[in-house]
């Protein structure tokens, strides 16, 4: 009996766990999470905050990160930050069930940076800021002449209220005041004086007293307002002219880990001991850029290093475990099936670049094309145990004006020159065009927990 | 002068983000307003305070983001909703989506 070690154990745990939550959450049967390659990777911080479910790779994938600010308003730039959690079977999902083709893998990112636009151009900045200030001092003095005027007004009501004929006018200065500009309201209340005589003086005085408590006040007003149409004129031709642009510098560092059965051929034990469960945890960093140019385009790049081992180039193999026990005339075989890699093991640095493109297309009123191409390159330190490879693909996402992702489609070349099967034992060579994966995508962006933010 | 009471409901979708939302010359305080539940709504929690001149209100808001996404805003001025159909403003290629208007708020 071969045994799984606690590691193996919790990968696989941790795997059950991902794809049972993900099978029992409604509208997600997917491929690839939205602008990632089949390996959920991608240089572009686009994702919000989602689960996702790729069924033909078996992967889980959980996402949670600030990449998409609904509100910025920091002339500053701000501090972007997320992480990545994924765990996938890589035997597929087929093999799922069949305990002996258990492959777990399992990989953990966080991400930190920073992001920058030309509304942090200093220019730019310091026209809203004085927009800002602007507005808030005419708010300030709207609020000041509301309340002195209505103070006023109380003061003048409370000395006719007992006279004699006064509802009608009391009715009507409510109106005015309520109603009326600042401007406008010392010459309203002057014009009231003729309409009723018999309180002409008092009225007229009101009316004074108005224009003599607030007149500073829309002075005031007037000259910002002035000011003010002159900045809003500025900053509608700044953004006429200019192109939204913005930038992203960011790293991430993480962890990656696999755990398999691999068959040691040159191990001298019984047959058993050549079947070794390999746990294998290697750290990753990756520093990226991405750049928005306009409305239309989100450019990505990203390098770094990570500790892999060799297990995508080990070939796959089936055993038949056989002991046979003898007693007398009788033979008992208990027969027992591996499933285990072969092949030369070992673990290796590889150098990641990553470039990814992304187009907005708007499809009509309502609906929003995102096409994503990408390309991946990854240099190995020892091409003797795994070659170096370059992966290219096209995804195309359908969302809805209002933001929600109604599905897509993605299509990869996987390792276009074939290098790895060319470096096994036992290479099964395909064309290009039998190997190209095609899939559907979907996901679920969740908002509760990002309100965490 | 009136003194009109604004609330306001404004959905943000993930490919936008909003710099300003201004009713006349107030300005609304967005990262209060953030939904708890939902990051992509933001609504007024209690009614601002807004001063039009005549019977039109300026609404203006300032969004930028990623081509066809769009943002709507419903307004509601002394409790009366003044935006029968809200308004709904796409993302252009600069990548803008700003609306400076005039609406009846009576």
């Amino acid at each position: 009996m071969i045994k799984l070690d606690g590691n193996r154990y919790f990968l696989r745990f941790w795997l059950v766990v991902s794809l049972a939550f993900t099978l029992f959450t409604p509208p997600m049967i997917s491929a690839q999470v939205l602008v990632q390659d089949s390996k959920g990777s991608s240089s572009i911080l686009y994702h919000g905050c989602t689960i996702g479910l790729n069924l033909s790779e078996a992967a889980f994938e959980f996402d949670y990160n600030n990449f998409s600010n609904r509100y910025v308003r920091d002339f500053r730039g701000h501090l972007v930050w997320g992480f990545q959690l994924s765990a996938q079977n890589k035997d597929g999902v087929a093999n799922l069930l069949d305990t002996g083709k258990w492959t777990p893998e399992a990989k953990g990112v966080i991400t930190l940076g920073y992001s920058l636009s030309n509304l942090n151009a200093k220019s730019y900045a310091e026209l809203s800021r004085s927009i800002d200030l602007l507005n808030r001092e005419i708010t300030g003095l709207d609020n000041g002449m509301d309340g002195k005027t209505k103070a006023m007004l109380d003061g003048y009501l409370k000395s006719i209220k007992d006279k004699k004929d006064s509802d009608k006018l009391i009715a009507e200065l409510k109106s005015i005041v309520g109603e009326k500009d600042f401007r406008d309201l010392a010459a309203s209340i002057q014009n009231l004086a003729s309409k009723f005589p018999e309180f002409g003086r008092g009225l007229l005085s009101f009316a004074d007293e108005i224009s003599i408590n607030i007149g500073q006040d829309l002075q005031s007003k007037n000259e910002k307002l002035m000011k003010l149409k002159g900045l809003e004129i500025e900053q509608r031709n700044y953004r006429a002219t200019h192109r939204y642009i913005m930038a992203v510098f960011y790293a991430n560092i993480g962890l990656s880990a696999n755990s398999f059965k691999y068959y040691n051929e040159n191990s001298t034990g019984d047959f058993k001991s050549r079947f070794e469960d390999k746990n294998f945890i290697g750290p990753l960093i990756n520093i990226g850029a991405n750049l928005q140019w306009g409305g239309r385009y989100i450019f990505g790049i990203s390098g770094g290093l990570k500790r892999i081992n060799n297990l995508e180039s080990l070939s796959k193999k089936e055993f038949t475990l056989q002991s046979v026990e003898i007693l007398g005339s009788q033979v008992l075989i208990d027969e027992k099936k591996i499933t285990a890699f072969a092949g030369t093991y070992g673990t290796l640095n590889q150098y990641n670049l990553s470039a990814d493109i992304l187009r907005f297309h708007k499809l009509g009123i309502q609906q929003v094309i995102v096409s994503h191409l990408y390309l991946r390159h990854n240099i190995t330190a020892n091409t003797n145990l795994v070659p170096t490879q370059t992966n290219a693909g096209l995804g195309v996402y359908y969302f809805k004006n209002n933001g929600a992702f109604l599905g897509g489609l993605y299509v990869e070349a996987p390792d276009i020159a074939n290098n790895i099967e060319k470096h096994k034992a036992e290479p099964k060579l395909k064309p290009l065009y039998n190997r190209i994966k095609f899939g559907i995508i979907a996901k679920i962006t969740f908002g509760s927990l990002s309100s965490i933010n | 002068m009136p003194n009109v009471k604004i609330k306001y409901e404004l959905r943000v979708p993930n490919g936008l983000s909003v710099e300003e939302l201004v009713f006349e010359h107030t300005q609304v305080d967005l990262a209060k307003d953030k939904d708890p539940a939902d990051p992509n709504l933001f609504k007024s929690l209690e009614a601002y305070s807004a001063y039009p001149s005549d019977d039109q209100l300026r609404i203006k808001l300032l969004a930028n983001g990623q081509e066809g996404f769009a943002w709507t805003l419903k307004v509601w001025a002394n409790d009366k909703s003044i935006t029968d159909t809200p308004i709904e403003i796409s993302c252009n290629s600069m990548g803008k989506a700003d609306y400076d208007d005039k609406i009846r708020w009576k």
